[in-house]
């Protein structure tokens, strides 16, 4: 772990913000994380432990009340098109149709080679047949591939995943891990993945942080060294089992 | 539409048992004949073109004001603190009370009765106007910042298409009130319009006529919805 190889640092993050009747409320206290280029991370811990608020750093939505984060060695103080956001809603701009959805990051100056990719990622997403519809007409699961497609199509540096798989059942949850371990590993994107599942964190990720609540802080770290490329047969492994008991224990404390 | 059938039975049945005088209540079948008697060229003419022509320039005029005041007050706070205190005391002040001083700046032509509608639909549009733009989700536009987008590209990109669905919906409905607005302003004063017609024929005490008048008034209401309607689903198909 090298210092130039870090693509995404938090340094002494705290976040406040005043709650309705004037009140602070710590959603951060001192949070220091380094994330290495091509590593996938994923953060658990309880509800209200600023998973969402981690994230919203990162991507330069918020701005820490201290700390730093630092993106590639520089300060970020705002969004940008290198580090791609997939909310924890299920963002679809309804006026438009999936393809458009999908496209909607892309410069529209290079319309010839744009079109290939917008193919290319309706295919990989499973929504060539609704390329023409608008989002209305798509199932849960359906929409967020469509919101990952629109995030990962502008081929962002680090990808931050609010819980994507929420709100879906199991059988679709499996075929969306195994599609975004697919395109991880595909585009060699660096992600970070909040989550409430702690299997799903073990399967996809190389380092889990575990959070604790009032204030967020990170309470642990725990290394997933499963086989790559990882696959759903791995939950059923002994290697699986005690990692995930690990984070278990760590979220229990 | 039951409520409908039995206000119409009742006029039918008072009508035809001759309880009040007609000049009170005119039988449905007169206002009828005379509704039919209105689709002539000269009432077109005389009337109904003149009314269009001061309903579109001013409803026109109000959307071409409301629209930016709208827009700029969701989007600034400055603007906001400016405009919005202004238009939500204006939307309380009664329009008909405004009609006499209307009179008294523009007259009894055509700027008076585009000043009356523009008084009472200006107001009230601007605040829907901000509330429909002020209402997209910030998770939209948040995505749209992700992406790097400018303050100026969100407005086109996201709020606009976001609002434009409830902006028609109540350009649907402001319609209506310009339109008893029209009517309110030619009632008062003028020497044109449908109003001008009714009350002409009111002097006159040709009461089926009058019926006939708000008749075709309501009619024209219902048109204008319509027409609102039919656009707004074509244009906005994915609502
Ligand atoms: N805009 C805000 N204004 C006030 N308080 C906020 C705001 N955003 C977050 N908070 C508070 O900060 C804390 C952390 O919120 P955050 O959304 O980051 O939690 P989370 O870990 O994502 O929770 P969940 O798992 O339920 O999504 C919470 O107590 C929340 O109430
Ligand atoms: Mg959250």
């Amino acid at each position: 772990m090298t210092m130039e190889s870090s693509l995404l640092e938090f340094k002494n993050i705290a976040k406040e913000f005043v709650g309705s009747g004037k009140q602070r409320i710590v959603a951060l206290g001192d949070v220091s994380l380094s994330i290495q280029q091509g590593e996938f991370v994923s953060i658990v811990g309880p509800s209200g432990c600023g998973k969402t608020t981690l994230l919203r750093l990162a991507a330069g939505l918020d701005i820490p009340s201290s700390g730093r984060v630092l993106y590639d060695g520089e300060l970020v103080t705002g969004p940008g098109p290198e580090r791609g956001l997939v909310f924890q809603a299920y963002t679809a701009f309804p006026w438009l149709t999936v393809r458009e959805n999908i496209a909607f990051g892309l410069n529209p100056s290079n319309p010839i080679q744009e079109d290939e990719r917008i193919t290319r990622w309706l295919e990989k997403t499973g929504l060539t047949e609704f390329a023409d519809h608008y989002p209305k007409a798509l199932s849960g699961g359906m929409r967020q591939r469509m919101a990952l497609a629109r995030t990962m199509i502008v081929s962002p540096k680090v990808v931050l995943m609010d819980e994507p798989m929420g709100a879906l059942d199991q059988r679709t949850r499996e075929k969306m891990q195994s599609f975004l371990l697919q395109v991880i590993l595909e585009t060699n994107t660096t992600a970070i993945l909040v989550t409430h599942d702690i299997r799903e964190a073990v399967l996809l990720s190389d380092r889990i942080i575990i959070l604790g609540a009032r204030p967020g802080r990170i309470v642990g770290e725990i290394k997933s060294d499963l086989a790559n490329p990882r696959n759903h047969h791995q939950l059923a492994t002994p290697e699986f089992e005690s990692i995930y008991n690990r984070v278990g224990e760590c979220l229990l404390e | 539409m039951i409520a409908a059938i039995a206000l119409l039975s009742a006029w039918i049945l008072i009508a035809f048992l001759g309880l009040v005088d007609s000049v009170f209540l005119p039988s449905p079948f007169e206002t009828l004949k005379s509704f039919f008697k209105l689709l002539s060229l000269q009432f077109f003419e005389e009337q109904l073109v003149p009314s269009t022509i001061r309903i579109l320039f001013a409803f026109l005029l109000s959307v071409i004001i409301a629209f930016p005041l709208g827009l700029l007050s969701s989007q600034n706070p400055f603007v906001r603190k400016m405009i919005l205190p202004v238009c939500s005391f204006a939307r309380y002040l009664p329009v008909a009370a405004f009609v006499p001083l209307c009179i008294l700046w523009f007259g009894i032509g055509d700027g008076q009765k585009v000043a009356v509608i523009m008084l009472g639909v200006t107001f009230p549009l601007v605040l829907l106007i901000a509330a429909d733009t002020a209402s997209t989700p910030t998770e939209l536009i948040e995505t749209g910042r992700t992406f790097g987008l400018s303050k100026a590209e969100i407005v086109r990109r996201i709020v606009l298409p976001w609002a434009l669905p409830a902006i028609w919906e109540d350009l649907r409905i402001s319609a209506g009130w310009a339109w008893s607005y029209l009517i309110l302003a030619e009632l008062v004063a003028g020497n044109s319009g449908i109003g001008y017609f009714v009350v002409q024929s009111q002097r006159y005490l040709e009461t089926a006529n009058v019926f006939a008048g708000i008749l075709f008034i309501g009619l024209l209401g219902l048109l204008t919805d319509l027409i609102f309607r039919i656009i707004g689903s074509r244009l906005f198909r994915w609502v």
